[in-house]
């Protein structure tokens, strides 16, 4: 079982960089299951904004192209990748909205991660690369923001189905 | 030959016919015994003659009771006439009133007295060697199987049983004169001695099985006691599952990782099995089931035969199932039709239930050696697709048969589905898909060539004798007596029950008038069928009851005298 | 096959398939997904070489999702198709999934057996506590006072829910884990480890159906991720579950029973068994 955070593991700023890359891939590949997840459910427009999500998280990746050596064997983190989203999450009438609100707390839980090494680090080349991706992920938080600001809020009521669960899946 | 636990008469009878087959005889051997696992009665049911015998006879010629400790059970399955000889012990008490009704000549010999006198004698041996001498049988195969089983356990169990058998013979002079055996032909094929349960299992491994997991259950359980010992030496498996759903479902999973496979069990396990099977249907994975039906409904009669799972057989799976059924119908045939199963399931990737029954399986038989036939389960393989396509498990060929990768080969990763799926397995609820694959699944079976393996058919006449399984053996000798008596019949004997071959049998009841079902059940189940799913040329007269008791030739034999005045 | 590039090595996403999932979003079951082609990826297995087997049920249509061979069988009988392909085909890596009711209700005297029998293969239940498919009505595993759903009777149904570790255990299982779906990493390591392990490996995966089971959205915050100790002492597994809550996740058991099955010999030629029946 994964274990506390670990940030000895992270001895170089080419470990760093390469462990930031396989946060955005791992992070685009979950994203990219909720918007077939979504489609499956016929929630077109959150599949879309998961799709978004998730070509951002793959354009992120694409920021380390000639860096991206092995990550360390060990990941940094304890239980759970801060960049990826909780799939528990989710609801299947969920909007758009609830998506990038979703992201916006796992980039900021990634921002956390960065700041945290960017202080922490016995490494002084970890402090330095950490604090580069951090000013990183601060952007990216910006982003997620400001599309909150562009999506309309859901109802109240948006979890409501009068309907009960199908059974025509049922095997 | 019957007695109580302990008399040994299964083990004087085995040496009889090990005897039997060592001098050049035919014998066929059936048992009864009262529901006791040790102790209780017991019948050895023997027919032996110059000829192959695939029945047993209306009557027997000679009972020899060592006691009568409830024989009377067995009154109905041991049918005498006044032409029998009864042997009994006078020290065993009065004879049952259902033997002394039939009128037979009856005779004592003190079994027991005549193997006090002899140091470790017994009576089962008294009495093998009196029924020898009664039937001129010679003895010396018999004091040579004797040394084959004794001498190597006990020399003095040898010496003593040889005193017994001889003694037994000589007493035999007083017990008057009974019919002859006559003398055994020369061999110009070799001999078998075989029970159809071992066939069966033999059969199996001939057509290529390697795994067999299976629940005990009679009359079934010899199958399993065969492929046991047998398939490990073959490099195969044998599991013996916890139930018949483990059973049926891990023949499956091996036949999926590309081995042929194979179950054995009875009706209530058949029960059981049926929804596995329409997985292997479905998912077209071969399997072979095989089915040695006992007496039903439920727990029945379990030591007894009948031919009442046909039904079952056919029809048990739910939706539209199409699948291969086999029955044997000799004991010899137990190891080709299984054999032919086997290949049948593996080239069209389909179940196949053979449908033995209990008199077949557990009657020991000295036969003709079967022919080695070259059927040898093979499937279609597949070939990996082009990189970035995906493999189609299920294509629509055009004969219905797709190809079948190994798991291990590359490319060709598919997921089996009982769900009803598309051409290359994903889960499908489109009418067009089901429609697609119920068409492929049922024409890879009726587009098959089964070549005249469908039927055994004998004879010519304008009466059919349509029958199937065990009744064959009767059926043929009645056949044969009526053909005696100016009355001409032929024999069609159906050993591919489904897929209906209605072409072949259209031609093989040209110019047939009339019909005589044959079968072992009180619904008429194979009647039924036969209605149902053939346009015969004529409505057909119908002889079947239930087990217990066997179909014997003489009242097939009655029949055809009235139906041919 | 010489169309096929095969490479060396193989990463999660090549153990998964072009299928979309008919699991609802938010379900657990897509982690478990996620885990279990992670550590088919971290074993260096193949998909060719790999083979996933279930039974009927929102989970058992895992293997359809993978790339590696599937066998998507019949309710229940999960363990006994897999069984038997492994006994058939010991060179390849067999993995058994399903949900709570197929392998403890339907399946529980295989699940019983397949314990007893120790064949070298994985079994994974997603438990969720209900029967997602048939519209939430309660399976072994549910809580005996569980009645939110109006396929459950008022009052809940009174049945103590199964135990599967305990079961596991007491049934003579040679690997015993308990994994959670919110921890797809720590889950996939153990899987891993389960796979590796000879034997019958059992893994109950706590999987969260966020349909019936709105509440078992807090098992993010209930579960206790490294809770459990490994042991290779069955009567200490056996204390350790006795205090057991169903939260605690991690292995519990590691034990070094011998695996069924022997190796495949031939010794005789088929004709030589002809020999038994001939005079």
């Amino acid at each position: 079982m994964s274990k506390e955070p670990d940030f000895g593991a992270v001895r170089s700023s080419a470990d760093l960089l390469a462990i930031a890359r396989v946060m955005e891939e791992r992070s685009a590949e979950r994203y990219r299951e909720m918007a077939v997840a979504f489609e499956v459910a016929c929630n077109l427009d959150t599949a879309n904004a998961f799709r978004e999500l998730a070509e951002g998280e793959d354009r992120h990746a694409a920021d380390f192209p000639a860096l991206a050596g092995q990550p360390p064997r060990v990941m940094p983190w304890g239980e759970e990748d801060p960049e990826i989203a909780d799939p528990d999450a989710v609801h299947y009438l969920m909007h758009p909205w609830h998506a990038f609100d979703l992201a916006l707390r796992h980039e900021e839980k990634a921002l956390a991660f960065f700041s945290v090494l960017a202080t922490q680090s016995s490494h002084a080349e970890v402090r330095a690369e950490a604090a580069r991706l951090a000013e990183r992920e601060r952007g990216h938080v910006d982003h997620v923001k400001q599309r909150l600001t562009e999506l309309p809020v859901p109802p109240r009521d948006w979890y409501v189905d009068e309907d009960g669960p199908n059974w025509e899946a049922g095997d | 030959m019957c007695g109580s636990g302990g008399a040994g008469v299964m083990t004087a009878a085995n040496m009889f016919l090990d005897a039997a087959a060592e001098a050049g005889f035919y014998a066929l051997f059936g048992r009864s015994s009262g529901p006791q696992i040790r102790g209780g009665e017991a019948a050895a049911l023997v027919r032996l003659g110059v000829d192959p015998i695939t029945s047993v006879d209306d009557t027997f010629d000679i009972m020899l009771a060592i006691d009568w400790q409830g024989v009377q059970r067995f009154a109905a399955e041991l049918p005498l006439s006044k032409n029998s000889v009864v042997i009994c012990d006078p020290a065993a008490g009065d004879v049952p009133e259902a033997y002394v009704n039939s009128g037979a000549r009856i005779v004592h010999l003190p079994m027991k007295d005549l193997a006090k006198a002899i140091p470790g004698g017994r009576p089962n041996m008294i009495a093998l060697g009196a029924v020898a001498a009664l039937i001129g049988f010679p003895i010396a195969p018999l004091t040579e199987v004797l040394g084959k089983s004794l001498k190597k356990k006990r020399a003095d169990a040898y010496e003593s049983s040889v005193a017994a058998v001889k003694s037994g013979a000589e007493a035999a002079a007083s017990l008057g004169d009974v019919k002859k055996v006559g003398a055994p032909k020369a061999k110009d094929v070799k001999r078998w001695t075989i029970t159809g349960n071992y066939g069966t299992g033999l059969g199996a491994i001939r057509g290529g099985v390697r795994f067999c997991a299976a629940y005990p259950i009679t009359p079934a359980t010899e199958v399993l006691e065969y492929l046991s010992s047998a398939l490990p030496k073959v490099g195969g498996v044998f599991v013996q599952a916890e139930d018949e759903l483990a059973s049926v479902n891990m023949c499956i999973g091996a036949s999926y990782g590309g081995e042929a496979s194979i179950t054995s069990t009875a009706g209530p396990g058949l029960s059981l099995m049926i929804e596995g099977i329409g997985l292997s249907m479905a998912s077209e994975t071969p399997v072979v089931v095989v089915d040695v039906q006992r007496v039903g409904p439920s727990t029945g009669i379990a030591t007894k035969c009948e031919q009442s799972d046909l039904n079952i057989a056919v029809y048990g799976l739910h939706g539209d199932a199409p699948h291969l059924v086999v029955a044997p119908n000799s004991i010899g045939d137990c190891i080709f039709t299984t054999q032919w199963g086997v290949y049948l399931a593996e080239a069209l990737q389909s179940p196949c239930i053979v449908l033995s029954d209990q008199a077949l399986g557990q009657s020991r038989g000295i036969i003709d050696a079967p022919a080695d036939v070259a059927f040898v389960g093979k499937r279609l393989a597949a070939v990996a697709p082009a990189e970035g396509e995906v493999f189609k498990r299920y294509a629509n060929t055009a004969n219905g048969v797709s190809p079948m990768p190994v798991p291990g080969q590359a490319g060709c990763q598919y997921t089996a589905d009982g769900l009803e799926h598309t051409e290359t397995g994903t889960p499908t609820s489109q009418a067009s898909d089901h429609t697609l694959q119920l068409e492929k699944r049922q024409r890879k079976l009726t587009s098959h060539d089964y070549g005249n393996h469908w039927a055994t058919i004998e004879g010519e006449g304008d009466i059919a004798v349509i029958t199937w399984g065990s009744c064959t053996g009767a059926a043929r000798e009645a056949v044969a007596r009526a053909r005696a008596d100016g009355v001409n019949a032929k024999l069609i004997a159906l050993r591919l029950i489904s897929p209906i071959q209605p072409v072949q049998m259209g031609e093989a009841l040209k110019g047939v008038k009339k019909i005589l079902v044959v079968e072992q059940s009180h619904l008429g189940q194979f009647t039924r069928y036969l209605r149902g799913e053939y346009d015969l040329p004529a409505k057909p007269e119908q002889l079947s009851r239930p087990g217990p008791l066997p179909m014997r030739p003489g009242e097939i034999h009655a029949r055809l005298l009235s139906m041919g005045k | 096959m010489t169309s096929c590039n095969i490479p060396n090595t193989y990463a999660a996403k090549d153990f998964k398939s072009d299928v979309k999932p008919v699991w609802c979003p938010g379900c657990g079951d897509y982690a478990v997904l996620s885990s279990i082609t992670k550590a088919f990826a971290d074993l260096g297995l193949a998909p060719h070489q790999t083979s996933v087997v279930s039974g009927i049920g929102c989970s058992s249509r895992i293997p359809a999702y993978t790339n590696t061979y599937g066998f998507h069988s019949i309710h229940g009988r999960a363990l006994a198709v897999g069984q038997g392909l492994k006994l058939a085909r010991p060179d390849l890596t067999v993995l058994v999934a399903g949900g709570d009711g197929d392998g403890f209700s339907i399946g529980g005297n295989h699940f019983l057996h397949a314990c007893r029998r120790n064949v070298d293969l994985t079994y994974i239940v997603m438990d969720n506590r209900v029967y997602g498919m048939t519209k939430g009505q309660p399976s072994p595993t549910t809580e005996s006072d569980w009645d939110a759903s109006a396929m459950a009777p008022p009052g809940g149904t009174g049945m103590t829910p199964f135990h599967p570790l305990a079961i596991a255990l007491a049934a003579g299982a040679n690997f015993i884990a308990r994994g959670f779906s919110g921890d797809p990493n720590g889950t996939a390591e153990i899987i891993a480890e389960a796979i590796r392990h000879p034997g019958f490996s059992f893994v109950a995966i706590m999987s969260p159906c966020v349909t019936f089971r709105e509440e078992q959205r807090e098992w993010k915050d209930t579960m206790r991720k490294t809770a459990i100790e490994a042991t290779k002492d069955a009567a200490q597994a056996a204390r350790r579950l006795m205090t057991d809550d169903g939260f605690n996740c991690g292995v519990l058991y590691r034990g070094n029973r011998v695996s069924y099955g022997k190796d495949k010999v031939v010794s005789s030629k088929v004709s030589d068994l002809d020999a038994e029946f001939t005079l």
